[in-house]
């Protein structure tokens, strides 16, 4: 469908792992949920939700996720640990573009609020931006960081 | 890097497995219908098959010409529906969108109605349905399918009921700021009410507003007055400030014009108090309200009538596009904008030839336009077809140079030459009314196919300045030299079948052919036209008018009645289809001095449903009537 339509027009992916700890040296992933981002719309309804070893065998995980990405560019919260983790699954280096969510809610706060410290919390950013999603498990934590990513960057403010 | 004071939650190892099938968090409203109507398992697929976007504000959601993939259902915000501008309807949570662009005409291009735009009012979230899940769903559970088509279905009813009402279209989409306002005359509470009487004969004004001691402001018009003295016998020395009427119908100027007349409806008064930011700028009477449609139109008569040279005539024809394009844009009927334009197109003729000609020439000639302009059926500047009969004996020396004059302004207003020649410029057009009687005497008896031509045309022919007899006397001579001469109408009739028209028999080739164009007037316009000539020739009538031709030729017997209400109706809609097709086409408004030039050639694949469905009808109508014509010309013999 995607390769159709809009294809001038750059797509993101949203991605996050959820795992047995919060090392990425020894974690073990449990859950990984990528959805593409194409302009303001939010491809929820194409969404990738993998189980590797539980659903998934771990090998065919990993080249489903690569081939899901396929070189878009990276959008998460807490992005760092689940690309450690993602690339771990996949074996190969994912895509160097990459957005940190929480980082973009900090340049902007600190904008504003100068000396009051950011509450960087998942639910606090859903509150204060406004979202309409619950940030629960690996699929609404990866949709929150969609919607955060597409507010912050399409509004200039 | 900031730090990250919420880890993600980890779980050691007895995490609960995550369903398969995503569902998108912000959870879809099926309690709303028709979603009321999906069983469970139908509503965990939708749930499933969602999009979700969020729109900042002013972002545009769905416009023509970006074709959607997707029903879209607002989650959160509002959005603007807009068309050519305006503000057609708006869409709040649960209100869902983008059927028609989906399957009906819009996304289509061309032939919707007018450019509808999807516009977010303020940050909106929308849940999309991609087309495939909406017709899975549909095909699974028929009664939820029969409620997406059947609200559907409603919409292109309401849209078809809008674009039939003129009145009401205009209405709903103007805005109070197009209107006349009278400006406010304010009087103090403490003056009296022959003050207040006094400063509205000053004014000429039917009423004042009435500045309290609070602050507040009341109204006292002509009729409270009139109460107030001559039937309560308050005496006139009585202050107007505890007179006056308070809490005054206020509306803001960029209210719409219909909010006002719903206003003075409701509450049974004549005029409301508008506002600007607040403060009073005016006040709106009901006739000026209903005053606003025709008011474009006669700002440009205005402009013609003080027009001092051809330069400022040029300015007011340059504004005609305009005013076709807004009165098309709002929904006015393609014959009241036919009546308009060649009302507008003649004034602007006549008065160019009165600037250009000597008051002896005036006096001794009539100009005269023929073909589409005489019948007064011109939507859009199209080639001049004009001419000038002299009166027998009248010689003018500067004749020529005058009509090469005429003929040059024309085209610089826009009106482009006749690739016939059939202009004041051409001495064959500009001559006495001897020579047309020649001319005339020669088309008749000695037929080829440009008399045949000339004659046409000139049947059509309107006087627009200077002295309407000598037209009436060329055509008197025209109707008194035609005989009942079978020989001399079948060749007359004949050009009325020379182009062929798709459509009946042929509906399945024309569903296939349908991305091919249709060239309208060939098909469809010209042999209404020239078939109703023929009969009004043949009656020796004097209308020039294609409809008031029909409706004479009905009133004579000569057209069954039911044929002459199917042309009438035909005639109208491959008429409005043909304005459509040029007006909408660019989006928007054209730059100074853009023309509109006529393009004949009509899309069926890029015609709304509507207007397809309306044109094909129109098409095997217009081949009934010409097997009719042919028949009664014995054109087949």
């Amino acid at each position: 469908m995607a390769y159709l339509l809009h294809t001038d027009r750059r797509e993101s992916v949203a991605i996050h792992c959820e795992a047995t700890s919060f090392d990425p040296e020894s974690a073990r992933p449990l859950t990984f949920a990528a959805i593409r981002i194409r302009g303001h719309r939010i491809l929820t309804g194409s969404a990738l939700l993998l189980h590797p070893g539980s659903n998934t065998g771990t090998a065919e995980a990993g080249d489903l996720l690569h081939a899901f990405i396929g070189g878009r560019p990276l959008v998460g919260y807490y992005l760092d640990f689940s690309i450690a983790m993602a690339e771990r699954l996949t074996g190969r280096p994912l895509p160097e573009e990459r957005t940190e969510v929480s980082s973009l809610y900090y340049d902007r706060k600190i904008r504003s609020l100068s000396k009051q410290a950011v509450d960087l919390r998942l639910d606090s950013l859903v509150n204060d931006l406004d979202l309409p999603v619950r940030p629960d498990g690996a699929f609404g934590i990866a949709l929150t960081a969609a919607m955060a990513w597409l507010r912050l960057t399409q509004d200039g403010r | 890097m900031p730090p990250f004071p919420d880890a993600p939650p980890s779980c050691d190892g007895a995490c609960p497995v995550q369903h398969a099938m995503p569902t998108a968090s912000p959870d879809f409203d099926f309690g709303q219908p028709p979603f009321d109507l999906l069983t469970d398992d139908q509503r965990t697929a939708l749930a499933g098959a969602l999009d979700i976007a969020l729109y900042p504000r002013d972002a545009v959601l769905l416009s023509r010409e970006e074709p959607t993939d997707a029903m879209f259902v607002v989650l959160r915000g509002t959005v603007q529906e807009r068309r050519g501008g305006e503000v057609a309807a708006v869409h709040g949570p649960g209100d869902r969108f983008g059927l028609q662009a989906l399957y009906g005409a819009a996304g289509a291009g061309a032939g919707g109605s007018t450019a509808r735009r999807f516009v977010a009012a303020e940050e909106c979230a929308c849940h999309l349905i991609p087309r495939p899940a909406l017709e899975a769903l549909a095909a699974d559970n028929p009664e939820f399918g029969a409620a997406i088509i059947g609200d559907f279905a409603q919409r292109m009813r309401d849209l078809a009921a809008l674009r039939s009402n003129r009145e009401m279209a205009a209405l709903t989409m103007a805005r109070i700021r197009q209107a006349y306002l009278h400006p406010p005359l304010f009087v103090d509470a403490s003056a009296s009410l022959r003050d207040a009487a006094e400063a509205m004969r000053q004014n000429r004004a039917s009423s004042v507003l009435v500045r309290g001691a609070d602050g507040a402001v009341g109204i006292l018009t002509g009729t409270d007055l009139r109460d107030l003295v001559v039937l309560d016998g308050r005496p006139v020395s009585e202050p107007v400030g505890p007179l006056a009427r308070y809490g005054l119908l206020t509306l803001d100027r960029d209210d719409l014009l219909f909010n006002a007349l719903v206003l003075m409806t409701k509450h049974a008064v004549r005029r409301v108090v508008v506002t600007e930011n607040g403060a009073i700028v005016g006040l709106l009477g009901q006739s000026d309200l209903l005053a606003v449609l025709s008011n474009h139109s006669q700002v440009i008569g205005l402009q013609v009538e003080h027009a001092a040279d051809p330069a400022d005539l040029c300015r007011a024809s340059r504004s005609i596009v305009e005013l076709i394009r807004t009165l098309h844009a709002t929904g006015v009927k393609v014959s009241f904008i036919a009546d308009l334009v060649t009302e507008l197109n003649r004034r602007i003729f006549r008065k160019l030839f009165e600037l250009l000609a000597p008051p002896d020439l005036l006096a001794n000639s009539c100009l005269i336009v023929m073909g589409s302009e005489g019948r007064g059926e011109q939507l859009l500047k199209t080639d001049q077809d004009n001419g000038l009969i002299l009166r027998d004996g009248f010689d003018c020396p500067y004749l020529p140079r005058i009509a090469a004059d005429f003929t040059r302004h024309l085209v610089e207003f826009g009106y482009p030459p006749c690739p016939g020649n059939i202009m004041v410029s051409n001495p064959d057009w500009t001559r006495p009314l001897a020579g047309y009687k020649d001319a005339l005497f020669n088309w008749i008896h000695r037929p080829d196919e440009a008399a045949q031509m000339n004659l046409a045309i000139f049947y059509d022919a309107a006087p627009v300045a200077g002295d309407a007899t000598l037209l009436a006397e060329a055509k008197d001579y025209l109707l008194g030299r035609l005989q009942d001469n079978q020989m001399f109408f079948t060749q007359f009739a004949r050009p009325a079948l020379s182009f062929d028209t798709p459509s009946g028999l042929f509906a399945a080739l024309f569903e296939r052919r349908r991305a091919e164009a249709v060239d309208i007037k060939k098909a469809g316009i010209f042999p209404i036209v020239h078939g109703v000539r023929a009969l009004a020739l043949e009656k020796h009538r004097a209308e020039t008018n294609t409809v008031e031709r029909i409706q004479v030729l009905a009133e004579l017997g000569a057209l069954d009645r039911k044929m002459a209400t199917d042309l009438v109706e035909a005639f109208t809609i491959l008429s409005t289809i043909r304005l459509k097709a040029r007006v909408d086409l660019p989006d928007d408004g054209p730059e100074e001095g853009a023309e509109l030039a006529v393009d004949n050639l009509v899309y069926p694949d890029r015609l709304g449903k509507l207007d397809r469905d309306q044109f094909k009808d129109c098409l095997s109508l217009v081949k009934s009537f010409k097997e009719l014509i042919a028949h009664h010309f014995r054109l087949n013999h």
